[in-house]
């Protein structure tokens, strides 16, 4: 096992650590199929996708569950290709209004992962206390009292374990246990910040006052200064001669950076090769209206956080009940089957999937026909 | 009442004198229970010292069999899962062992039921279906007040606000730009900033020039190698050359004014993940764990190979006085080597093993000669400072997540790290007092890689989330007026 146990290890910054930890067979397959092509990740992905939109029993959460488990092991960097977070904002969107799962320990688990990765995890922890999803569940509690804590808010957090008693939340023992392993650790952090010394101060280093005036700098287009720190007077007669004096503020060009001084030349000639063939792709330009790489875009303030866009969802989703009972537009092909996980499904795909199933079944019934001639 | 439960805790814990009962026990303790615990078992066919291995637990449901307590001491490796051992297992599985070697008896489908119902009835189990060695029970929790450091990992923990600016610092970028099909990989060093202004990014098997001033987007190469990939970019000093490494073991040399390829130079025996320029020479580091040197004058470019890395090679940089080239790996080390080729097998001057983790982050100072800053990986996470001249570590301190990039900025003297799990921000620290002057937050996956523009006032950082963010976080005060190169030459003749 040396030979493979080296492989994970020449990659082992690629791996994302799991709170619960990783299967090594998967973790294997998953860094094979990175070097090569990964047809055989696509497929098994193919897969669960088909399955989570023939799924006809009563269970659905059970194939968002598996699947989401398998992407998580199956893709070791997390990134983009994995989808992670989508498929977790998906999971957790379509079942809020199942009463049924709102306790499930696995329904709980998967809100927990969505809030880890949110900006904002306590505003997604009271939003699920509000609607009573996973308010019996005493991981729900646990991982809620250890957003608190990583914050420094320990009293909150002995709070919410209190909270989480009070409920009768299960297993009980297990929230017992945090609690009294978050006691310990709040006992320690005071002993310990008894025992150390202060640090000496350092020399005070310059401060910004709130709230006074900056002096606007430059002739043509003022702006405000860089340096926000306002020391003495001194200071401020010397920003007031230099802004009389006159400055040459360097040429800006379109994008805002500072055309430089001729490039210098080069201090060495390499050596150059002579090449029989020219390469496959000749240097050119990108023209940005077709080719995207590399363009820009404006950085967007991000208001639409996950949490929000389940709240607008709800609200929306209301919306449209009394809409269609007004207007009567309703969709008459199954918009929610073809748009269920990640990708889009094409009706051809639903077809086939039915298809295939159809014929295992004939199969399956065909073969029971043979042997026992009396079947219906 | 249990309040006062609490209460009696945090009087016997503070008084420092009561012996320590949740701690894990001292290390003499732990000898001699273990001694104790194995003389025993001297049937087990596993020694002592594999304690992992050696039990097994059939997984049966007769009740009484989990019950057994420990023989050897829980608390001695306090993340780890020791199971419960347990003598009758160890014939069983003595048993099984040797059942294995012994012919198969034939016997009628009729006897062999009935001898499978007297051997389920007698052993409790079907020993047909029971494991030799099997990891089953609950697992055991960490003891009362244990810390686990690697909690940090998982999730994004919020770093504690009180850092002074004493300056204005957006925190938003000032530009995105779109890098689809990034290979996210932690070893590769994807993305430079040359000094006429061009940032030049590897997208897969496309290496793409950035104009900054103009905005101009510019396909130099595509690999055409089928699943070939890029694997570093890295710009000569003067901003004029642009070296490529490739998956395919190459090295090449491309001219961007004429936008034209040079040379393609080989060697190496595996990907060429990291490049670093000094002059005319040109070092490259691979995934075999070689450096080699290259000089890109002659055609016979190899001028020597420096061996100092186990495994691969994914930070390389030439000091700015060309005295040091710093080399990081996959192995944890960081080797220091002598600018001066004097013979052909070079040992390092210096090699620091205090990381943890795989060392990519290699950054050195610019306005202090001989100072080197050097980031460790998911399992060590620190930044450390090093004095090269002395060989000694200066400071070190903990950044809760993978260090991927550093970069030391000039304008204000700052350091500016680019981290990857689990939050992945990019972080500036003041130099020398090492306190945190601000936080970059916007990015969605790892950022991989920095780059500083050279006015020093942009940073670039290339992220798993497949942007460019640009943060321009180093603009120099305008208004400061710079002094005129003409008094500075009379000062120098004065002197």
């Amino acid at each position: 096992m040396a030979e493979g146990e080296a492989e994970w290890e020449l990659c082992k910054e690629n791996i994302q650590p799991l709170r619960r930890g990783r299967a090594i067979s998967a973790l294997h397959q998953a860094l094979q199929q990175q070097e090569g092509s990964s047809a055989a990740l696509n497929q098994q992905k193919q897969a669960y996708e088909t399955e989570l939109r023939m799924y006809d029993g009563d269970d659905p959460l059970d194939v968002w569950d598996r699947y989401i488990k398998w992407t998580e092991q199956n893709y070791p960097q997390g990134g983009k290709e994995s989808s992670f977070s989508i498929l977790l904002e998906r999971v957790v969107m379509k079942f809020t209004e199942e009463k049924k799962y709102h306790n499930d320990a696995r329904y709980v688990d998967l809100w927990i992962r969505f809030a880890e990765g949110c900006s904002d995890p306590l505003d997604v922890y009271r939003y699920m206390q509000s609607q009573g999803i996973g308010t019996m569940q005493a991981s729900f509690y646990i991982s809620w009292s250890e957003e608190y804590e990583k914050r420094g808010n320990s009293r909150m957090a002995d709070t919410i374990f209190q909270d989480g008693l009070k409920c009768g939340a299960e297993p009980l023992d297990k929230l017992q246990q945090f609690h009294k392993a978050l006691q310990a650790r709040v006992c320690r952090q005071m002993m310990t910040s008894v025992l150390v010394q202060e640090k000496a101060d350092e020399p005070p280093e310059p401060q910004r006052i709130s709230l006074v005036e900056l002096k606007a700098k430059g002739k043509k287009k003022t702006f405000a200064p860089i340096n926000r720190v306002t020391g003495s007077s001194v200071s401020i007669l010397k920003c007031f001669f230099f802004s009389l004096l006159c400055i040459q503020l360097p040429q800006k060009s379109r994008f805002g950076h500072t055309v430089m001084a001729p490039p210098p030349k080069a201090n060495f000639q390499p050596f150059v090769e002579e090449s029989d063939q020219p390469p496959a792709v000749t240097p050119c330009k990108v023209n940005p209206a077709v080719n995207t790489v590399l363009s820009a875009r404006k950085p967007q303030r991000e208001e639409q956080t996950p949490l929000k866009r389940l709240q607008d969802r709800q609200q929306h989703m209301q919306l449209q009940q009394e809409d269609e009972s007004k207007t009567g537009v309703k969709s008459m092909y199954c918009k929610e089957l073809l748009f269920s996980g990640i990708s889009e499904f094409c009706f051809e795909e639903l077809r086939a999937e039915r298809y295939r199933q159809k014929c295992s079944r004939r199969l399956e019934t065909g073969g029971d026909a043979t042997e026992q001639p009396q079947s219906s | 009442m249990s309040h006062f439960g609490f209460e009696n805790d945090i009087h016997s814990v503070l008084k420092l004198d009561m012996p320590i009962t949740n701690a894990p026990m001292a290390r003499w303790q732990r000898k001699a229970s273990t001694s104790n615990s194995t003389n025993p078992n001297t049937l087990s066919p596993n020694k002592s010292a594999n304690r992992s291995l050696s039990s097994s637990k059939t997984p049966s449901k007769t009740p009484g069999k989990n019950g057994k307590t420990q023989s050897t001491p829980s608390k001695a490796g306090a993340d780890r899962f020791i199971p419960v051992r347990n003598s009758k297992q160890m014939d069983v599985a003595s048993f099984l062992l040797s059942k294995e070697n012994e012919p198969a008896e034939d016997s009628t489908s009729a006897v062999s039921s009935t001898q499978k119902a007297w051997s389920v009835t007698l052993n409790g189990c079907d020993l047909e279906e029971a494991k030799i060695l099997h990891l089953g029970g609950k697992p055991l929790n960490a003891p009362e007040g244990y810390q686990n450091n690697l909690k940090v990992l998982y999730s994004q923990t919020p770093t504690p606000a009180s850092m002074k600016k004493t300056r204005y610092i957006s925190t938003h970028p000032e530009r995105i730009l779109d890098a689809p099909e990034l290979r996210n990989d932690f070893y590769l060093n994807l993305m430079d900033w040359g000094r006429q202004n061009y940032l030049a990014v590897a997208l897969a098997e496309h290496v793409y020039l950035w104009d900054a001033s103009q905005g101009d987007i510019v396909l130099l190469k595509k690999m055409e190698e089928e699943n070939g990939y890029i694997c570093s970019v890295s710009w000569s000093r003067d901003g004029n050359f642009l070296a490529v490494g490739t998956s395919d073991c190459k090295v090449e040399l491309w001219d961007v004014q004429y936008q034209k390829r040079l040379r393609s130079m080989d060697g190496h025996r595996a990907r060429v993940g990291c490049l670093s320029w000094n002059d005319h020479i040109l070092s490259s580091g691979s995934r075999s764990g070689l450096i080699h040197q290259h000089d890109v004058r002659v055609a016979d470019h190899h001028l020597s190979t420096l061996r100092g890395h186990a495994q691969e090679v994914c930070g390389l940089t030439w000091s700015p006085d060309g005295r040091y080239l710093a080399s990081g790996g996959n192995d944890n080390t960081v080797n220091i080597w002598s600018g001066v080729q004097s013979s052909a097998l070079q040992n390092p001057v210096h090699s620091f093993t205090e990381h943890e983790g795989a060392v990519k982050a290699l950054a050195w100072c610019p306005w202090q000669p001989s100072i080197l800053a050097t980031g460790g990986g998911t399992s060590d996470r620190h930044i450390r400072i090093w004095n090269v001249n002395s060989g000694s570590c200066i400071s070190a301190w903990d950044t809760q997540s993978q260090v991927s990039s550093l970069v030391f900025s000039p304008n204000y003297k700052e350091l500016v790290s680019g981290h990857g799990f689990s939050h992945d921000k990019v972080f500036i620290w003041k130099y020398p007092s090492l306190s945190k002057v601000t936080e970059l937050q916007g990015h969605e996956g790892r950022v991989l890689n920095l780059a500083l523009s050279p006015d020093g006032s942009t940073v670039a950082s290339l992220s798993a989330d497949e942007t460019i963010r640009l943060w321009k976080c180093f603009e120099k005060d305008p208004t400061k007026k710079a002094k005129p190169a003409a008094s500075s030459i009379i000062q120098q003749h004065i002197r």
